[in-house]
Formats: structure tokens, C-alpha cells, sequence
């Protein structure tokens, strides 16, 4: 009996985990192998298949014998890593078989059909139950499926424009006597998350104009939004100004981290989903005061 | 044995306090300490912002000229899009975006002249830009640097009053150079070395005179 315990706790897992070992290793997410492309895709000559015309590993890696190189020592940074590249972000090189419009996301803030009507089952993309609009809505009936300062990062980054990241922030007393100051003024909403941090609904109006009644503070947002063209810009001459007031300290940056980076200034055109238009500065007014 | 430990443990009771208390008055120092430091790491550029005393930067001025030519608050501070996902590099990132150095401010007070251009106006300390050769002899040798490259003196002596204000000075009162009673003695020095009088005389300058006694 001590034999045979001592064989399955000890000499069985040894052989699962040999057997694992000669698996190949796959980093998380990776894209399968060993298969066959469907036939009405059309995966480019300069992406080989293998023998029997399936993806594997020289498919999509231009390195050399990297079926035989361990992960951890696969040069990620080489410009063929990913063949055809160095690729500005990864679904550029997904692209070379897939049909980006296929995978496009729905914008879900466009929640308005053509009659100026919306269906409540997009509501639930972000709320568990769609809230009744006819009634008067506290924070609480919301549900969201997330807490609020997260709901965003399914979809966007948590840092999608500079100066996300220092914006996510609790404000301090002065600033947020300003925020109610500038709500009951300018009657709009500047929510903060349950704790009491500064979030992207806090300057995003997340609903597309029409969706909450306008008289309501939740509903009052930019006019101009055009949820199709999105944030637009105009060329400037203030970017020659701009790169040029940057460029020693971005060279320096590019030179540390070894990507290179660059900053430059564009004139906001128009601008959507905002609480406040950002453009002529009343939205960073709003919570922005300066003594001098 | 117990009666001994007994004895030993009382010692220590009574030896102990003043230790421990001289402890407490450490630790709650330290603690003071640990509390201004954690402060001041605490401390970020933004709250730091209006501390600064060697710029001064009036935000509201500078709001009302942006309002009045139609830009915000993201010429000097942008929202650019981004990918970065490493938060520590986009930190670095953001600093470079959002503090405007010397070529933002100079466009507009130095190079377009569209705003103030007297340097104390934000340069409240004159020491943090004061060249390093502008040293008590400077003005004897300032010609030669002026010659050279006028464009490098200019971006600080923006008014050329700086200039003109001694180089075609009339005013026989002010002296600021040369001692009382030079012009009588003034004609020795001149026909010793001329090209000294030039550094700040024009030719006019002696004609003016010696014309009229003539």
C-alpha cells in the first residue's frame, strides 16, 4: 500500500509534468498553430505555411530556427520578429490575413438610430439592467457592470491621451468646491468614483447627445459632437514651436528607453462626448483656478 | 532560582525606563521625520507648480491672450492620443509634454516680440540667467562678442536702448565711463589709441565738436 501511495504522489506527477515539458511553450494569447487557414482567407507568399499547409511558427516569425529557440531567448524587439514589420501595433500585422473590418468594435456610445431612438439592450453593454430614463436616477441605480472608473478600460486604454494618468487623481478640497461650483453654474455633472477620484466620466460624457434629456446636468455636453468624424484636428504653426521646445528632452527620452518618441501640437476642429468644450479651455476650467 | 529572577526581572524594570523613554522620544522622532519625508515624496510637480519662485508664469494673463487668438490650455499642456502602455515611461512623457521650457515662452516674448520682452518680468532672479562671461570687466570687452554674433546679445538686450543708450549718449552731466575732466585730457589718449575711443564712438561723435572749432 506505501508502495503505491508513494508511486501516485510522487512519481505520477513527475511524468505529466515530462510530458508537458515537451510541449512548446506558447505565450498567453498566442495565436494557434498546427493549423489549417480557411480557404477563403488569403495568407500572403512572404508568410510560408508549413509541409502540410498549416500556420506555424516561421508563418508569422521571420526568425531564424525559432521553433528550436526557447521563448525567453526569442529576440522580440527584431523588426522580423513579426514578418513584414516592425508593425506600429500588433493588428497592423494581424491585417496581412485578416480582414480588419471584420473585427472592428461597435462604437458603443453610438446609441441613437435614425429615428433618434435607441434600443435599451446596447444600455446593457456597460449597465447591468438599462436605468429608466423616465424616472429620476440616482447614482445607485446605475448598476454598472464595473465600478465606474473601470467600465471605460474594456474597451480603451486607461491612458488613452496624455495626461489621463494625473488626472486620475482625488482632487483636493479647493478643487472640489470648484467643481461644485462650476456644475451649478454651468449646470453639468463632474462624477467622481466611489473614492472620490477624478475618472473618465468625469469629463467624458459617455452618451451620445439626446440619449438623457439636455435640461438634465448628465446630458449637457459639447454640441459639435459628430460621434462619426470623432475628435478632429487642424494642422498649426504652433507645432514648429512645440517640437522644437521638446525635441532635446524627447531625444534624451528615445535614447534611455531606445523607442523613438515624438510630441507635437495639433488645433482641436471638433471634439466629441465631452461634458465642456475642451478646446477653448472651459473644460480644464472647470476644476482649474489659478491665483495669478 | 525563582527568588533570583524575581530579583532580576525587578532590575530590569526599574534600570529600563529611562532607556525605553529616551526610545520613545527617538521613535516619535523618527516618526516625525518619516512623516515630513513621506510629505515631501509626496510632493508632486503639479503641487510643487506655484512654489516656484525663480519663474513666474501668470496662468490667467496668459489666458486671456489665449482666449482672445483662439487657443486653449493644450498649447503648452496637450492630450495627445496615446498607445504607451508603460506607466513609468509615460510619466517621463508627460512631464516633457506639459512643462514648456525656453523655446515655447521665447517665441512669444523673444523671437515675435508679441508679448513683454523684459526678462525680469519672468526671470524674477537675474542670477539663474546671467551669463557666465558677463563677469565686472565685461563692459570693456563687450564689443568683441557684439561684433561677432549681435543675435546672442539680443536675446536677452531685446530694447536696443540697452545699446544706444550709452553708444549715442549726448549728455555731458552723467558721466559713466570716463572720470571728471576727461574732455580736457581726452585728446592725449585719442592720439595714443583711437580704436579704443571707437569701441563707443562713432566718428561723429568727434566731428560734432571738433568742426565747430575749426
Amino acid at each position: 500500500m506505501k508502495y503505491i501511495s508513494f508511486f501516485i504522489i510522487f512519481l505520477i506527477p513527475l511524468l505529466v509534468n515530462g510530458k508537458e515539458e515537451r510541449k512548446i511553450e506558447m505565450p498567453p494569447l498566442h495565436h494557434v498553430v498546427k493549423v489549417k487557414p480557411p480557404e477563403n482567407m488569403k495568407v500572403p507568399k512572404e508568410f510560408p505555411l508549413n509541409n502540410e499547409g498549416q500556420i506555424d511558427c516561421k508563418t508569422c516569425h521571420g526568425i531564424k530556427d525559432i521553433e528550436k529557440t526557447p521563448i525567453n531567448k526569442v529576440n522580440k524587439k527584431a523588426d522580423d520578429f513579426h514578418r513584414g514589420g516592425p508593425y506600429e501595433q500588433l493588428t497592423d500585422f494581424c491585417a496581412n490575413c485578416h480582414n480588419k473590418k471584420d473585427y472592428k468594435r461597435p462604437n458603443i456610445h453610438k446609441l441613437l438610430d435614425e429615428k433618434g431612438e435607441f434600443d435599451k439592450k446596447d444600455c446593457e453593454y456597460c449597465h447591468k439592467e438599462a436605468p429608466d430614463l423616465k424616472k429620476e436616477i440616482n447614482r445607485e441605480d446605475l448598476k454598472f457592470r464595473l465600478p465606474p472608473q473601470k467600465i471605460c478600460f474594456g474597451c480603451h486604454l486607461k491612458t488613452p491621451h496624455l495626461n489621463a494618468l494625473n488626472h486620475q487623481v482625488k482632487p483636493d478640497k479647493k478643487m472640489r468646491k470648484r467643481m461644485h461650483e462650476s456644475e451649478k453654474k454651468l449646470g453639468i455633472i463632474l462624477p467622481l468614483d466611489n473614492e472620490g477620484k477624478i475618472m473618465c466620466a468625469t469629463c467624458h460624457a459617455p452618451h451620445q447627445p439626446g440619449v438623457i434629456d439636455k435640461k438634465n446636468p448628465a446630458g449637457k455636453q459639447v454640441a459639435d459632437t459628430d460621434l462619426d468624424e470623432g475628435v478632429s484636428y487642424v494642422k498649426h504653426p504652433w507645432n514648429r514651436v512645440f517640437q522644437s521646445d521638446k525635441k532635446a528632452r524627447l531625444a534624451k527620452l528615445s535614447q534611455e528607453s531606445g523607442n523613438v518618441y515624438s510630441l507635437g501640437y495639433e488645433r482641436i476642429k471638433t471634439e466629441v462626448l465631452l461634458r465642456l468644450p475642451a478646446k477653448d479651455g472651459a473644460l480644464c476650467q472647470a476644476c482649474h483656478t489659478f491665483e495669478k | 532560582m525563582s527568588v533570583l529572577l524575581k530579583w532580576f526581572l525587578w532590575l530590569l524594570i526599574f534600570i529600563a525606563p529611562p532607556s525605553f523613554a529616551n526610545d520613545k522620544t527617538d521613535f516619535s522622532l523618527t516618526v516625525e521625520t518619516e512623516k515630513t519625508t513621506s510629505k515631501k515624496k509626496k510632493e508632486t510637480w503639479w503641487e510643487k507648480r506655484n512654489k516656484r519662485t525663480d519663474l513666474y508664469y501668470p496662468h490667467n494673463t496668459h489666458m486671456a491672450v489665449m482666449e482672445k487668438e483662439g487657443d486653449s490650455c493644450f498649447l503648452c499642456h496637450p492630450f495627445n492620443a496615446n498607445k504607451i502602455t508603460d506607466l513609468e515611461l509615460l510619466k517621463k512623457l508627460n512631464i516633457i509634454a506639459n512643462e514648456p521650457l525656453e523655446a515655447i515662452c521665447h517665441e512669444c516674448h523673444v523671437i515675435k516680440l508679441t508679448a513683454p520682452w523684459r526678462c525680469e518680468l519672468c526671470h524674477s532672479s537675474p542670477d539663474t540667467i546671467w551669463p557666465n562671461d558677463h563677469n565686472f570687466d565685461y563692459l570693456t570687452h563687450h564689443g568683441e562678442d557684439a561684433r561677432q554674433d549681435e543675435g546672442k546679445c539680443r536675446q536677452c538686450h531685446i530694447d536696443l536702448s540697452f545699446c544706444s543708450d550709452c553708444h549715442f549718449r549726448r549728455d555731458p552731466v552723467q558721466r559713466r565711463v570716463h572720470m571728471l575732466g576727461y574732455r580736457t585730457t581726452h585728446g592725449i589718449e585719442a592720439r595714443i589709441n583711437t580704436v579704443s575711443c571707437s569701441r563707443c564712438h562713432n566718428a561723429h561723435y568727434c566731428s560734432d565738436c571738433h568742426r565747430e572749432h575749426r
